[in-house]
């Protein structure tokens, strides 16, 4: 179905623009301005290559919205939690406690609640 | 006002601004609004998001992201809640299980 595929687009790319941006503000220091911060980030390759996703971010977003109800779609995307997570993990080498794995537990099963829910309400007239 | 309270309003204005964004980006897509409408609510969409951005960086300054994280997660909720009230969506008991299981997850990987 469309809705998927688009719906995993939505998640991939949120999830590689929030590795991007991870990985392109770790050589910020945390003593910078705010002025420091953004010239020193605009530095970085790495967040161009987080822009330009943004922009694509945006179109597939319409199309998944043009075909979807808005809390049906936006909830499905907070599988990206768990996915950004999974990376950084692998990626950037970070520590998962207990508990956040419980919590990514229940997200998967809130997740698999919301999919089983029709993706898109038409109207009463039409059905 | 405290330098926690003022993170906290920040992050609940980041939620409602997220909420109005997607709900503009929502009726922009939305096959029942009119052309003339479509571009002005895109645009919209993406103003109210670009704000939102710097607001949840300014709330980041004030609170940690441990807390700011899952209070952010209240976006589910006002969403699905406008969604409901404002586009007509039918939101069956299923869905709202399942939002308030994403809520209640994200809550526990913001605080662990």
């Amino acid at each position: 179905m469309g809705i998927w595929l688009g719906l995993t687009a939505a998640i991939f790319l949120d999830t590689v623009v929030q590795l991007c941006w991870k990985a392109a503000v770790l050589d910020v220091p945390a003593s910078a301005s705010w002025y420091e911060a953004i010239l020193l980030t605009l530095q970085q390759p790495l967040i161009y290559a987080v822009i330009a996703m943004y922009v694509a971010q945006l179109f597939n977003w319409m199309r998944v919205l043009s075909r979807a109800d808005l809390s049906f779609a936006q909830p499905i995307t907070s599988l990206s939690y768990i996915s950004v997570c999974l990376l950084s993990v692998i990626l950037l080498h970070e520590i998962v406690p207990p508990g956040r794995l419980f919590g990514m537990a229940l997200i998967l099963a809130g997740v698999y609640f919301v999919s089983r829910s029709k993706h898109i309400t038409i109207a009463k007239h039409l059905e | 006002m405290s330098s926690h309270l003022t993170g906290i309003f920040f992050v609940l204005f980041s939620v409602c601004l997220e909420s109005a964004g997607q709900l503009s980006l929502k009726t922009s897509a939305s096959r029942v609004t009119g052309a003339a409408f479509k571009e002005t609510l895109l645009a919209l969409g993406i103003a109210l998001f670009a704000w939102e951005a710097l607001t949840w960086t300014l709330a980041l300054h004030h609170i940690d992201v441990s807390i700011a994280y899952p209070m952010s997660s209240l976006s589910f909720v006002v969403i699905a809640l406008c969604s409901q009230l404002l586009l007509k969506e039918k939101i069956t008991r299923e869905r709202w299980i399942g939002i308030v299981l994403i809520v209640l997850g994200t809550i526990t990987v913001g605080i662990s």
